[in-house]
């Protein structure tokens, strides 16, 4: 059932973060948003009175790319790298969106970027996140997402053939760039690219909610669910959590009131539950984020082992048939964090690969401060953060407004994404890759 | 909210069936020489807690990841193509008459279920559903009932024998079907066999009986699918198989509740 991954996906409670004015970043007057805690504003969004709302429908087709190598029997329903193209019958702009840790082309937030910018005119091709399942073994050279440098390298690579299956569909007047999340800062590295290989000549790049290193936001995000996530014999139960996030809900069902128990259902009772305060104890939004990045990085950590035989946790030498019970992996997946990944997995394999790269050197590389001078000096790019945001480390927001300084905007509101569906940040979205006004 | 675990054992002698029937298809379990680099000694003494996602009883779980597989390459090659292929050809309006004809038909199976839970009023409530989209309905190509506030009270015999205390015995992956359970799978062939029994629409002695059956059929299986937005291998999560049997198994208990 997608609700569950779908829900758990785009669904956090603590004091709000203390927010570091600067002097030059635009601060946002009169902004309206009603979830003042930021784990929850994470887990629930933005309420439909606020979103910019185009319309769902829109003439958007799914496109495959090759796999670029064969894969293993286990994953035998790849068939190969899929993004989605909504274009548009007149001459017109493009955006590339590229989705956030773990999710794909059609993760509900990038589809909601794709309805916006489509309806406002542009051509929108939606990429999967490297980090996600169906590019790390479709579209990964390495199949060991997580350094910036090298999946950008990917995606650049992946824009292009995106672009040759529909150019002939279409007439492009320029390129554009943009993402939320992991994918905010793929996009700025992707631009990076682009400066010095001009396979598109990108003019803007547009960010939402980047972190600035991943290593400290993967951190910041395994405490969320070491911290909330219920344990047993010190073994964190995910099934417990949901188990009292779904009998709280299912108390809010009533079938004979023509209730469906859908994603709709689950949105809006979720909602009302936080209002009332009903939820059990209050970090229940964090628990939640905190089990969806596990997921995640459970999913690319076995994925990965699997393909690179690495050994790490799924035994080296054995196949794995499509009708083998995984079980034997699942609870192991779920006990090995992001940041044990990065160091155990990622950081020893790239090293191998840059034999003089120590690993403070490779953490360094695969944050923005690698492309500082880039970002530093680029005026067609624009951040959009948020004061509560709860995923970058003391001091990260305060460096990001530093080297953006009035190029970067910062709302109240919204936790981590919970508000880039806000009419008002989509509209800076916009009027920014439009070209027209102030950001 | 476990009420429905009372009779848990009510359903063994037919798992037992079934584990016989099904033993052919397991297979020794794959064989693994070196170990691998990250051991996980907290797991050793620490069971599976009963709420956790990979919990569920599920005897028959090489069998049911090879019927999911079936499933899942049906859907891709024959299943979706002809929804797609059904939904270019038929105008809408008659795509939701088709769907608004078979739900109608499936009061039959409410009204019994609810009847059978003792639910009267939602007994009632179906019973004057069917009778007002068979006639203002037009045989129940259009929906009114629902306009009127008459809410469709869906209950089926699985979640009855639930509500009398049936456990939901071990998962199970049904041909085409998808995700089920013994006792689920029992209830399905009840309400197919009474709906076969009701024949509501006189087809047992109508002499083209069986190609009309087999044309309904067909297109109620067309209908169904277009109206379930479930699609295999889309989660993103090389577990899929186990995130949907727990969704499948703890969706089932809250229906059963409810």
């Amino acid at each position: 059932m997608k609700l569950l991954s779908k829900t758990v996906c785009s669904l956090f409670s603590c004091a709000l973060l203390v927010f570091t004015p600067s002097a030059l970043a635009i601060k946002v007057a009169g902004y309206e948003f009603p979830i003042d805690d930021p784990y929850d504003a994470t887990v629930i969004g933005t309420p439909k009175e606020l979103s910019a709302g185009a319309p769902e429908q829109i003439p958007s087709k799914v496109y495959t790319i090759k796999s670029i190598d064969s894969l293993p029997d286990l994953f035998w329903y790849e068939d190969g790298l899929k993004f989605s193209a909504a274009l548009q019958n007149h001459p017109a702009p493009l955006v590339f969106n590229i989705a956030g840790t773990g999710a794909a082309y059609n993760a509900s937030k990038l589809l909601t970027m794709q309805q916006e910018l489509y309806h406002a005119g542009f051509h929108v091709i939606n990429i999967s996140s490297p980090t996600s399942l169906n590019f790390l073994l479709t579209g990964s050279t390495e199949h060991m997402p997580g350094y910036a440098p090298d999946d950008a390298q990917d995606l650049y690579r992946v824009m292009q053939q995106a672009y040759d299956m529909v150019k002939k569909d279409i007439q492009v007047t320029a390129f554009h760039v943009a993402g939320y999340s992991l994918g905010a800062m793929h996009a700025a590295f992707v631009a990076d690219i682009d400066q010095r290989e001009k396979k598109f000549n990108l003019q803007k790049v547009f960010m939402i909610n980047p972190p600035v290193n991943l290593y400290n936001s993967a951190i910041i995000l395994d405490k969320l669910g070491n911290d909330n996530i219920p344990k047993v014999n010190g073994v964190p139960v995910p099934g417990k959590l949901l188990d009292e996030v779904i009998d709280a809900l299912a108390e809010a069902y009533e079938p004979d009131k023509g209730m469906e128990f859908d994603n709709d259902f689950i949105y809006t009772a979720y909602r009302q539950k936080v209002a009332d305060g009903t939820l059990n104890g209050k970090r229940t939004s964090a628990a939640l984020i905190g089990l969806s990045f596990r997921l995640t990085s459970g999913a690319m950590v076995f994925a990965a082992d699997v393909m690179n035989r690495t050994g790490y946790f799924v035994p080296k030498d054995q196949v794995i048939s499509p009708n083998d019970s995984l079980i034997p992996f699942i609870r192991p997946s779920f006990l090995i964090t992001f940041e044990e990944y990065i160091d155990k997995m990622l950081v020893p394999r790239l090293q191998q690969k840059y034999p003089d790269k120590t690993r403070e050197t490779i953490l360094q590389d695969a944050s923005l401060h690698a492309i500082e001078g880039f970002l530093k000096t680029n005026p067609n790019i624009r951040v959009i953060v948020n004061s509560d945001e709860i995923i970058l480390a003391p001091g990260e927001l305060s460096y990001l407004e530093g080297i953006m300084g009035n190029r970067i905007t910062v709302y109240p509101l919204g936790g981590h994404c919970g508000n880039m569906n806000h009419k008002t940040n989509v509209a800076s979205m916009v009027s920014f890759l439009k070209g027209v006004g102030a950001p | 909210m476990m009420a429905a675990h009372k009779n848990k054992y009510a359903l063994r002698s037919a798992s037992l069936v079934l584990a016989l029937f099904l033993g052919g298809c397991a297979s020794a379990p794959p064989q693994q020489s070196s170990a691998p680099a990250r051991q996980f000694p907290e797991l050793e003494n620490a069971p599976p807690d009963p709420q956790s996602i990979v919990s569920i009883s599920d005897p028959f779980e090489r069998f049911n990841r090879t019927m999911y597989n079936f499933n899942a390459r049906f859907d891709r090659y024959v299943f979706l193509p002809v929804v797609s292929g059904y939904e270019t050809v038929m105008p809408n309006i008659a795509q939701q008459g088709v769907t608004n004809f078979f739900n109608n038909l499936r009061e039959v199976k409410y009204f019994i279920n609810n009847l059978a839970q003792a639910k009267f009023t939602n007994t009632g409530v179906t019973l004057g559903r069917f009778v007002i989209n068979t006639t203002i309905g037009i045989a129940g190509l259009w929906d009114p009932a629902t306009r009127m506030g008459l809410y469709v009270r869906k209950e089926d015999f699985g979640q009855t024998l639930g509500y009398w205390g049936v456990g939901s015995g071990p998962y199970l992956v049904l041909p085409i079907f998808g995700p089920s359970s013994v006792r689920d799978a029992g209830g399905l062939a009840f309400d197919f066999a009474a709906d076969y029994e009701i024949d509501l629409l006189n087809l047992n002695d109508d002499a083209n009986k069986d190609n009309i059956r087999i044309a309904l059929t067909l297109l109620k299986a067309i209908d169904t699918r277009k109206n379930t937005k479930f699609r295999y291998y889309e989660t993103g999560s090389p577990f899929e198989y186990t995130l949907v049997r727990f969704a499948y198994m703890r969706m089932r208990e809250v229906q059963v509740e409810k």
